[in-house]
């Protein structure tokens, strides 16, 4: 019997890490390694589903950068050469590992990995998109969106139109690549602030995602907890993350993914193999970067690492599979005494998390679909879309501002390490806006335009939340900081040349070439 | 990679090794593989532009164009960190430091921050709930406000302190709403001191109580390192 709901939300983002002005790009391996372990394991995961014919609901939300690098052209052509070295990589693998059985098995099962990936990748005509859509069209994969480069909305409210704008630009980006506008939104980073909710209503989106105390923080906390959505007053649905499911996949220590049976993301051959071997598959040939090949299992702290076993991983990816489901109906059980309509736990990840920090991600997940779609399981899998259509009474109010990320409000995204930048964003802003209502007025050329919405992509992108992230991680901070830094640059020569009137068509063209992202901007969208 | 040869009768056969031959067969591979049509053309046009160029121009920019305040334009913001804390950034403009230069050094050049329950907003006066003196003519800083029950409106002004003890603003900050929620600890009098226009700003530690719903020690969402992001 049915007495509830699983709805599982993969989030897919990169930031739009593309370089035509460069032969080999580093940061373009971002989107290559996500593409080879995340997002073609994760269709043809789905691929299999509907050839089994296992009914499922599964969301995913694709951003518009992400969309945007999917679909374009010399992306997919990139990504072909990179999958070819890591083919020859693999290959080589096979030769050096001769005398070492057990590792050469591994080698042998990378190239055969490789090669299907291509396999897959030329099946859906190099763009991945298609894919989602034909799942989406099967009607078990509900396709939702993000803000159009992912900006953080709450620490960028002061200017109206640039909420307004990362939403609709983001949605209309997604409509143009998949077909149709979506129902449910995925906040950034689940940014929220009061308010964001009569943006999201105005773009005509149904739902939205929090993180728990979003809700649970709030005066008037709803009786069913995160168990089912809120209205936020305007008929636009805020749905809550589950802390419990959440932890058992995103804890570091006490997650899934640290099961020692699993592969260890760490050992990669990029860092452990001689320079002179390793050279041609590293960055420049000098500096160590992973190569997606790896030959230990995280075996435990402090300890000799094993070597890696799939069929051992395998088999525990589909016991947690199995303990994610009898915890889940335990706590549907526990939840359906109490509650007056059928409680959702709503389960939202990164979708990057299955299959490139963790290996065996793709298949827990498409076991815990198969052990969910089971008769005798007492809940289902659902899409929030679906569950609203059922569920039509909803506690009424607003959630409070929240994030998903540590400590769970803005300070990732502003602090010590990112906070410079914030007052750029607003200027920039400012001026774009201001742009667009001055050049509203009067008659504008084809140059003009083609460089106010020029100067619109370059501000889009330089508000991208990803580039604060990186400078309080402390990880590829040099590239974070330069991004910002060339897109409002970008931004303020773009600025000067309009005000001026003195666009140098050149240097218009190579920014158009460089940034080609929203094909479709309309600047005068930042004067309304 | 190393070829030999033998050289007889005018003929050179060359001699691979397993190896050789798999780089060569590699080599070929990775050149040579069809792979999807690219250009580098614009939205706009079909000119193809070399990388040479397009690297030319994004140095160019950004050499000359890069971000910085600027030195006429005022600014004063308030950003929500959480409940308890406010970023607030400020730009007199450089070519009015000269004018400010005494003030600043005299302790009399001050940053006001006001709070508003929203519910009484139309009933009682707009109090300050801290004063900081303004010492550089641009600057971020991290405060720490009252806690309040309420919802409350935020703003901020940067302004002169007379001899009379009058405040003439300079520059006003833009509203800030902020609904505290109910894991706040309750409003304590500690920390509003308006009488004395007391400086309440970075040495009030407030332990976040929200915490125990947090997925781990994760970033943004994760409970796993993430490197590349």
């Amino acid at each position: 019997m049915n007495k509830g709901y699983l709805s599982i939300i993969l989030h897919a983002h990169l930031p739009y890490v593309r370089h035509p002005e460069y032969d080999h790009f580093f940061e373009e391996n971002w989107l290559f390694e996500a593409i080879t372990e995340c997002y073609i394991p994760l269709i043809e995961l789905l691929d299999r589903l509907a050839k089994d014919q296992v009914i499922y609901r599964l969301t995913l939300s694709l951003s518009p950068t992400l969309i945007s690098m999917l679909a374009d052209e010399l992306l997919q052509s990139r990504y072909q050469q990179h999958l070819n070295k890591q083919i020859e990589l693999a290959e080589k693998e096979i030769i050096r590992t001769h005398d070492q059985p057990k590792i050469q098995k591994l080698a042998r099962l990378y190239r055969r990995f490789f090669i299907h990936t291509k396999k897959t990748y030329t099946k859906y005509q190099f763009n991945l998109l298609s894919a989602f859509k034909k799942h989406h069209a099967l009607g078990q994969l509900e396709l939702i969106t993000t803000a159009a480069t992912h900006a953080f909305l709450p620490l960028l409210s002061l200017n109206h139109s640039t909420v307004k704008n990362q939403i609709e630009i983001g949605i209309k980006t997604f409509k143009s690549n998949l077909g149709f506008s979506p129902s449910g939104f995925w906040l950034p980073e689940c940014g929220y602030f009061p308010g964001l909710e009569l943006s999201l209503a105005n773009a005509g989106i149904k739902y939205f995602f929090t993180d728990s105390h979003g809700i649970l923080d709030t005066y008037k906390p709803p009786k069913s907890g995160v168990y089912a959505p809120v209205d936020c007053g305007n008929g636009v649905m805020a749905f809550a993350r589950d802390f419990d499911t959440s932890q058992l996949v995103w804890d570091a220590e006490t997650g899934y993914p640290g099961n020692h049976n699993y592969r260890e993301y760490y050992s990669d051959i990029g860092f452990n193999l001689d320079q002179d071997y390793i050279a041609p598959y590293i960055l420049d040939g000098t500096k160590r970067i992973n190569t997606g090949i790896k030959y230990h299992s995280i075996t435990g702290t402090n300890v000799d690492k094993e070597i890696y076993n799939p069929k051992q991983a395998l088999k525990t990816a589909k016991q947690d599979a199995q303990d994610f489901i009898n915890k889940c109906q335990q706590h549907i059980n526990q939840l359906s005494i109490s509650m007056d309509s059928p409680p959702i736990i709503v389960a939202p990840y990164d979708a990057e998390l299955f299959g490139h920090w963790w290996c065996e991600g793709p298949a827990w997940l498409e076991s815990v679909l198969r052990l969910a779609s089971k008769k005798d399981n007492n809940f289902k899998t659902i899409s929030c879309s679906d569950y609203l259509k059922q569920q039509t009474e909803h506690h009424v109010t607003l959630p409070v501002a929240s994030s998903w990320g540590d400590e769970g409000d803005s300070s990732y995204w502003i602090n010590d390490k990112n906070s410079w930048i914030y007052p750029f964003l607003h200027s920039a802003a400012e001026e774009m806006e201001q742009l667009a209502i001055d050049f509203k007025k009067v008659s504008v050329s084809d140059l003009q335009t083609r460089a106010l919405n020029q100067a619109a992509r370059s501000l889009l992108l330089a508000q991208a939340s990803d580039w604060p992230f990186i400078m309080k991680s402390s990880t590829t901070t040099d590239y974070a900081k330069k991004t910002i830094t060339d897109h409002l640059a970008r931004f303020n020569y773009l600025h000067e040349c309009i005000r001026k009137n003195s666009i140098d068509e050149h240097y218009l063209l190579a920014l158009e070439t460089m940034d080609n992202i929203f094909p479709d901007i309309n600047y005068s969208c930042y004067a309304e | 990679m190393s070829l030999s040869y033998i050289s007889g009768n005018n003929i050179i056969q060359p001699l691979f090794s397993a190896q050789e031959m798999l780089d060569i067969s590699n080599q070929i591979s990775r050149n040579f593989s069809p792979v999807a049509p690219t250009s580098l053309t614009s939205n706009n046009s079909e000119v193809e532009l070399s990388k040479h160029f397009l690297q030319e121009v994004s140095q160019n920019i950004s050499s000359y164009y890069a971000p910085k305040l600027s030195p006429t334009t005022k600014s004063l913001t308030l950003l929500a960190i959480n409940p308890q804390h406010l970023s607030v950034h400020w730009n007199l403009g450089a070519n009015n430091s000269h004018l400010l230069l005494p003030a600043m050094l005299n302790d009399e050049l001050i940053l006001r921050i006001y709070a508003q329950a929203e519910i009484k907003k139309d009933h009682v006066k707009l109090n300050p709930i801290m004063e900081l003196p303004v010492h550089s003519i641009q600057q971020q800083k991290e405060i720490t406000i009252p806690p309040s029950k309420d919802q409350t409106l935020y703003s901020a002004y940067i302004g002169q302190r007379t001899s009379e003890n009058t405040f003439n603003s300079l520059i006003q900050s833009n509203k800030l709403h902020i609904s505290s929620g109910k894991s706040l600890p309750s409003p304590s009098n500690e920390y509003i001191d308006t009488t004395n226009h007391a400086i309440l700003f970075e040495q009030m530690k407030i332990p976040h109580p929200t915490q125990k719903h947090y997925a781990g020690t994760n970033h943004s969402g994760l409970g796993i390192k993430r490197d590349k992001k």
